[in-house]
């Protein structure tokens, strides 16, 4: 089942962008579900300026690589699409 | 290549050698425990950690592998260095601060106390392989290195690094390795950046190099899924989740360096740095060497590299001078030596605190910090034994590197299912460990590839999954560790204070020895010191400084040279005592100036930690 996703996503994607939204996607579920469980542990003392500092760069980092990425494979190849 | 080696060339490359067995000796005096031996001390800013630990992560294989690939698949050879990030809020939030807290020096201390006895050996037995065995094939690389630089034979290259890495390791630990792994950093990024300036310039400047990469070379992801040894799918779940995770969580050496910090909110500034800024940068470095051979050959570069000669050495043959070489071989053995002296360090810690410290237990620390420096050598000894024997068979490295590879996946998935889920049982953890990797090392046969298959997203089975069977080796343990917790009985929260995200707020409240002070942290501008007949753990401080870094009595302070570009090495961790009326100066045991390794004339600064 997940081969026929593969060949049907590349069939309309190129490589990068396929790559790109995979990667976004799934690596951000992944980020993102883990900042949620830890933040909703407690492990982060939000009063303290130094600890939403922590939360607020995590966030930024995040979009910083997938923007970087974004705006690489679009100058290189143009918008999504094959 | 020893043609190609002038008089300045190993002029440089002595001087390399000379430096770094000077600045670890030197530092190594700091030395006088085992915390310093193992952790330096737990008193270094976060940029000196950040920057010591690229040379760490650029390994002894990373300027050829990482040519080679970049040369075969352009900049998309940097996403090794790039997709780490997923992990950071797991690292940060989690991970670290239950280390750190819970003052956990080694991996397997952390699975007896989460865990239990025999999960501990379990996981002790497999870290002890892999690091001896990692330091025999690091041993290899760098006299293979040497063999080819200056015609050494591979043995006496093994023994000479091992004498000059021991000549540091030995006095100074974590200490020596911090502050030489620090200066080989330097070296490691210089040259590298140098090496791209100069490939730049050879090809003649960016827009020559840049239109002499084909176009799929200029994309920063590889193929989805394929070729087998290198597509995008594999480098996300096989490196991205699992390798990154693996790497810092349960990299003894990385471990240790992390512990080295002041404080966790350095540890994490020291964490955000390395990976957003500097990884990226040491990705450049130790691939451009394969992106300039790609525009070389556009060019009409004559021989297109062979892999038996690795495309960084031809390409360094060619853009390099006299001199400018011996830097870029001295680079190659920082990244080698540096990695090495990590790795001997973090045995040392694993043999005196999970094995040393269980046989003969209750000495005193001199006693342990003698014992550790004997560790560092029997590890290196070990190390070299298995030179020889790698040379002799490389099927056995290969095997080494297979093994560990594929029980990975079950290793971290315990660990981060120890550290999310306080329900997850002892025995869950034992049996999902050992199972889960008996069941991901079967998959290597052909027959059973048909397991990985359903999850292969189309990967051909041409290299056996070399990266997919690390995401069957998750989802299987993933499976049993809840199916058996399901059916086990967990221990109670309170038996895990500090040791999974639930409790973390205890682990802070045990490591403080009483309720945090949740103020913001401050740092004081330089004032002075003097001595007096206070309890050697303890600092009085003035009423008004107190008032102004909102210190209270009993809390964690961190007394430090006002000197910020020492990097914490003059410094020290102490509590705070009643407030005294006497302006501007702090007061201090004798004791504890001399661990701080403080001047008495030179102004200090106080701040808050906890």
């Amino acid at each position: 089942m997940i081969d026929q996703f593969v060949v049907f996503v590349r069939s309309i994607l190129s490589d990068n962008w396929f790559a790109w939204f995979y990667q976004y996607l799934f690596g951000g579920l992944f980020f993102f579900g883990s900042l949620w469980v830890t933040l909703r542990a407690g492990t982060v003392y939000k009063r303290l300026r130094a600890d939403r500092w922590i939360i607020w760069v995590l966030v930024v980092g995040f979009f910083l690589f997938a923007g970087i990425h974004l705006i690489w494979i679009f100058s290189v190849e143009g918008p999504p699409g094959k | 290549m020893s043609d190609s080696l002038h008089t300045l060339d190993y002029t440089v490359i002595i001087l390399y050698f000379a430096a770094i067995v000077a600045c670890g000796i030197y530092f190594g005096r700091y030395t006088k425990s085992t915390a310093d031996f193992f952790f330096g001390g737990q008193r270094f800013v976060w940029w000196l950690i950040a920057a010591s630990c690229i040379a760490t992560l650029v390994g002894s294989y990373s300027f050829i592998n990482y040519s080679d690939l970049g040369y075969d698949s352009g900049l998309a050879s940097m996403t090794y260095y790039t997709n780490d990030w997923f992990i950071m809020p797991l690292f940060l939030l989690g991970w670290f601060p239950i280390i750190y807290f819970n003052r956990i020096s080694t991996i397997p201390e952390y699975f007896e106390r989460r865990f239990d006895r025999r999960t501990r050996f379990m996981v002790l037995i497999l870290i002890v392989l892999y690091l001896v065995g990692y330091i025999g094939m690091n041993l290899q690389t760098i006299a293979v290195v040497l063999n080819r630089v200056v015609g050494m034979p591979v043995m006496v290259g093994a023994v000479i690094v091992a004498i000059i890495s021991l000549a540091y390791m030995h006095s100074g630990g974590q200490m020596s390795v911090l502050m030489t792994d620090l200066f080989q950093s330097m070296i490691l990024l210089v040259a590298g950046i140098g090496i791209f300036v100069l490939g730049i310039h050879h090809v003649g400047g960016w827009d020559a190099f840049w239109n002499g990469l084909p176009a799929t070379h200029k994309v920063p992801f590889p193929q989805f899924n394929e070729p087998a040894n290198f597509h995008f799918i594999g480098t996300f779940w096989g490196d991205a989740l699992s390798g990154t995770v693996a790497f810092f969580f349960i990299n003894q050496g990385i471990i240790l360096r992390f512990l080295s910090v002041k404080s966790v909110h350095d540890g994490r500034k020291a964490m955000i740095v390395m990976v957003l800024v500097l990884m990226p940068i040491a990705a450049i470095v130790v691939s451009n060497g394969g992106w300039v051979g790609k525009a070389m050959e556009t060019y009409g570069w004559p021989e297109a590299p062979e892999k038996a000669k690795s495309v960084f050495v031809m390409v360094m043959q060619v853009i390099t001078q006299p001199g400018v070489f011996g830097l870029v071989i001295a680079a190659l053995l920082a990244a080698l030596m540096s990695t090495l002296d990590t790795l001997i360090n973090a045995v040392s810690a694993v043999g005196v605190n999970d094995i040393w410290k269980t046989v003969v237990p209750g000495k005193d620390d001199k006693y342990y910090l003698h014992a550790a420096r004997l560790a560092a050598v029997g590890a290196t000894l070990l190390g070299l034994v298995l030179v020889p024997i790698f040379e002799l068979d490389d099927q056995i490295y290969t095997a080494h590197s297979k093994f560990f590879t594929t029980i990975l996946p079950s290793l971290i998935v315990v660990l981060l299912m120890g550290v999310l889920w306080s329900r997850f049982t002892s025995a869950a953890a034992f049996w999902a460990l050992l199972l889960g990797s008996l069941l991901t090392l079967v998959t290597h046969h052909k027959s059973l590839y048909f397991l990985i298959e359903p999850l292969a997203h189309g990967v051909p089975p041409d290299k056996g999954y070399i990266y997919m069977r690390g995401l069957f080796g998750t989802l299987v343990t993933v499976a049993l560790g809840v199916g058996i917790t399901l059916f086990t009985k967990p221990r109670p929260k309170s038996d895990l204070p500090g040791l999974c995200i639930a409790t973390l707020s205890e682990g802070m409240r045990l490591f403080k020895g009483g309720e945090p002070n949740r103020s913001e942290p401050k740092t004081s501008s330089p004032v002075q010191f003097r001595t007096d007949a206070i309890d050697a753990d303890r600092v009085r401080l003035p009423v008004e400084l107190m008032d102004e870094l909102s210190i209270q009595e009993g809390d964690l302070i961190y007394v430090s040279d006002a000197r910020r570009w020492l990097g914490g090495l003059r410094s020290v961790h102490l509590k705070a005592d009643a407030p005294h009326q006497e302006a501007g100066v702090v007061i201090l045991h004798d004791e504890a100036v001399d661990r701080a390794n403080f001047s008495l004339e030179l102004p200090v600064r106080v701040e808050k930690i906890l």
